[in-house]
């Protein structure tokens, strides 16, 4: 859609008054707004443990899945 | 944290906060959408064997998150869709998340879209995917997608009063600079 090309500068500009352009920009501000608090440490970890436990070899990764 | 050595796991890093935003968005509720990553990766982790590695993992943990977000929502016999805006205003994400105020109303007005069609808006307009990837995660006609985002859009516009005005606000500096990263 040609709504979905990004441009800079002073192609933004000139956009500024296109209603979709202003949803996709907002969109894209509430997700950055996430985004920029990174990765939540008990995902790491989560993934850390998931990870050691399938190194180990344990079943335990399927029990994990399970829950 | 160590670095991620097994392909999947890196893979799955990547994605992740593209994944946690739509969760957030889609819910609102940053709590809720934090539990929704978790099932998300747990159930991806354990069907990583049916993951053929160079396909599109992306595609493939939002179906997963997506599907346990409907299957949470019709287990706990939640209403799902709230286009009365009933609970909206209970729905509050972390107070400052959204730096902005502008933001926090862009989000409120999000939250006020029937659900189907506030996926498909996120998807496509903000997580970057194509339509018949949409269409593919939420095992409908590419069709069907395109008229929910243009339903979406307009009825964000009704709601936010766009009428080609534009109002930055503070956001627009940061606006621009995440533009260009999600642009393709």
């Amino acid at each position: 859609m040609p709504h979905e090309h990004i441009g800079k500068g002073l192609d933004r500009l000139n956009g500024q008054k296109d209603p979709n352009r202003i949803i996709s920009q907002k969109l894209k501000a509430l997700y950055s707004a996430v985004e920029q608090e990174g990765i939540p440490d008990k995902f790491l970890s989560l993934l850390e443990k998931l990870d050691e436990a399938e190194r180990t070899g344990a079943a335990s990764k399927t029990e994990h899945a399970d829950e | 944290m160590s670095e991620a050595s097994d392909p999947f796991k890196r893979d799955l890093l990547a994605v992740l906060p593209n994944l946690r935003a739509f969760a957030v968005s889609l819910c609102g509720n940053a709590d809720r959408a934090d539990d929704l990553v978790q099932d998300a990766i747990l159930k991806a982790w354990g069907a990583q064997d049916r993951f053929e590695i160079g396909t599109n993992i992306k595609a493939w943990i939002f179906t997963i998150l997506r599907n346990e977000f409907y299957s949470q929502a019709r287990k706990k016999g939640r209403e799902v869709q709230d286009s009365d805006g009933v609970f909206t205003e209970k729905l509050a994400v972390h107070p400052g998340q959204y730096g902005s105020l502008d933001l926090q109303d862009f989000s409120k007005a999000l939250k006020q879209l029937p659900e189907d069609q506030r996926e498909a808006l996120l998807l496509v307009g903000a997580s970057g995917f194509a339509y018949e990837e949409v269409a593919q995660i939420c095992e409908c006609r590419v069709g069907t997608i395109k008229s929910r985002v243009s339903r979406a859009r307009a009825r964000l516009q009704e709601i936010l009063e766009i009428d080609g005005e534009a109002d930055f606000g503070p956001d627009k500096a940061s606006a621009a600079t995440t533009l260009r990263s999600f642009a393709s």
